[in-house]
């Protein structure tokens, strides 16, 4: 950084958008992401939201579903009986995220923003929502197809919203290491009568979002869970248009992510 | 900015540009010797203290954000109750954890004795993951460490640094 940046740390969540509909600030929540990245890439103005805690640091899970305010850490979902009882898919996902220290730094928000993989591939299997404010508006985006670019100068993450899951559905989540890098995959699946009835699928890498495996989904949808439904599923697994050759191809596909998705699909039902 | 916090039960306050690391807030301008950079990216351990009573990993929290806030470091830890288990053992062992690792070890130990903190089912191991240490690994002190939690009377410990903010 060639000059030192301007810092703000509103104290309220108005005040914090008045700054931002004024001129365009750098948001810095837990800063386990922003924090090395400022000192590379440096930014002319940052809004530390740490004073905005009071109004923004919150788990709430009720019949409706969940909503976890943007400055709510890691812990704090891995924490809440509610989110273990209701949401387990979530709690595991920010137990698998980096260490227990990083856990206690690193908000909804900003995992929300960095797309970190954990988290990424939990939010868009549970088809969660992200909530933007600003002065004038509120509005909400799929998690799962939410970019950093997607939110506007003048606004701020202020919180994940995601309704409460079908009844009869198992949630699981897992992770495997494959010769593209570690993979993380997220499942919210129904079982009734050993039929999968509802399925939603996504998978992430360490960082750059998640994706919807939204043909596996279909394949699944109304098919016994077996050795040759998880093949067929895999099979058809191409919405990664990132994804390397041999992915594309199959050959990475069949182990361990059918592993994961075969562990996904046992259970009763 | 001038900076005011509660460090290791002492007040301190120190002049520090507001998006200094904490690490550097702590080694350099408090003389915290046991708080030292590694990674500048929050994954090596050795600047993790505690903040507010949770471990961080201080590289990553700019100093503005502890304004106001509780401290522990290695230095404040040597009389706490739930690490007298620790420090027996660590005395007793004949591979300690060398210089570099151990007083974020210390730090995490401390966060995973408490009940309050400690998840169900939490590990030493997965709870001490962010500390990855490279004389003889991580899994010989968390065994150590799952012992002393077994161990360790249900009773509320001593009154920790613990403030949501």
């Amino acid at each position: 950084m060639s000059r030192a940046p301007l810092v703000a740390a509103p104290d309220t969540l108005e005040s914090a958008l008045e700054l931002l509909a004024a001129s365009p600030w750098q948001p810095l929540a837990g800063g386990t992401a922003l924090v090395p990245a400022l000192r590379r890439l440096g930014a002319p103005r940052v809004l530390s939201l740490h004073a905005l805690r009071p109004e923004l640091r919150f788990v709430a899970v009720d019949a409706r579903g969940l909503r976890a305010g943007a400055m709510a850490t890691l812990r704090d979902l891995a924490s809440s009986a509610g989110v273990r009882d209701h949401f387990p898919l979530l709690a595991t996902a920010a137990r698998a995220h980096a260490s227990a220290a990083h856990q206690h730094r690193a908000t909804v928000g900003g995992t929300l923003v960095t797309r970190s993989g954990p988290m990424a591939a939990a939010f868009a299997a549970l088809d969660a929502s992200v909530e933007l404010r600003s002065c004038r508006t509120v509005r909400r985006v799929a998690a799962a197809t939410f970019e950093p670019s997607g939110r506007l100068p003048s606004e701020l993450v202020t919180a994940l919203v995601a309704s409460a899951p079908p009844p009869r559905v198992r949630q699981s989540f897992g992770r495997a290491t494959t010769p593209a890098g570690t993979v993380y995959l997220a499942a919210v699946v129904a079982l009734t009568r050993g039929t999968c009835v509802f399925a939603r699928l996504a998978v992430a890498s360490r960082s750059g979002g998640a994706v919807r495996l939204a043909s596996t989904e279909r394949v699944l949808t109304g098919e016994r869970p077996g050795a040759a439904l998880t093949t067929r599923a895999l099979a058809a697994a191409t919405e990664d248009v990132h994804a390397c050759a041999d992915w594309r191809q199959g050959r990475d596909r069949p182990w361990p992510l059918g592993r994961l998705l075969a562990d996904a699909l046992a259970g009763d039902g | 900015m001038r900076l005011c916090l509660e460090l290791n039960g002492q007040q301190a306050v120190v002049e520090a540009p507001p998006l200094e690391p904490l690490v550097d807030v702590l080694h350099r301008r408090l003389g915290i010797a046991s708080v030292r950079h590694g990674c500048r990216d929050g994954a090596c351990g050795a600047c993790h203290v505690l903040l507010d009573g949770a471990p961080v990993p201080s590289c990553v929290v700019p100093a503005i954000q502890a304004d106001g806030a509780q401290v522990t470091t290695f230095e404040g830890l040597a009389d706490d109750e739930l690490l007298a288990p620790v420090f027996s053992r660590l005395r007793r062992s004949r591979t300690p954890p060398c210089d570099l690792c151990l007083p974020g070890l210390i730090v995490g130990a401390r966060a995973f004795l408490d009940p309050e903190l400690r998840l169900a089912d939490e590990s030493a191991l997965e709870s001490l993951a962010g500390n990855p240490c490279r004389c003889e690994g991580l899994a010989p002190f968390a065994r150590m460490l799952d012992g002393v939690a077994r161990a360790a009377p249900r009773a509320r410990p001593q009154a920790s640094p613990r403030r949501k903010r």
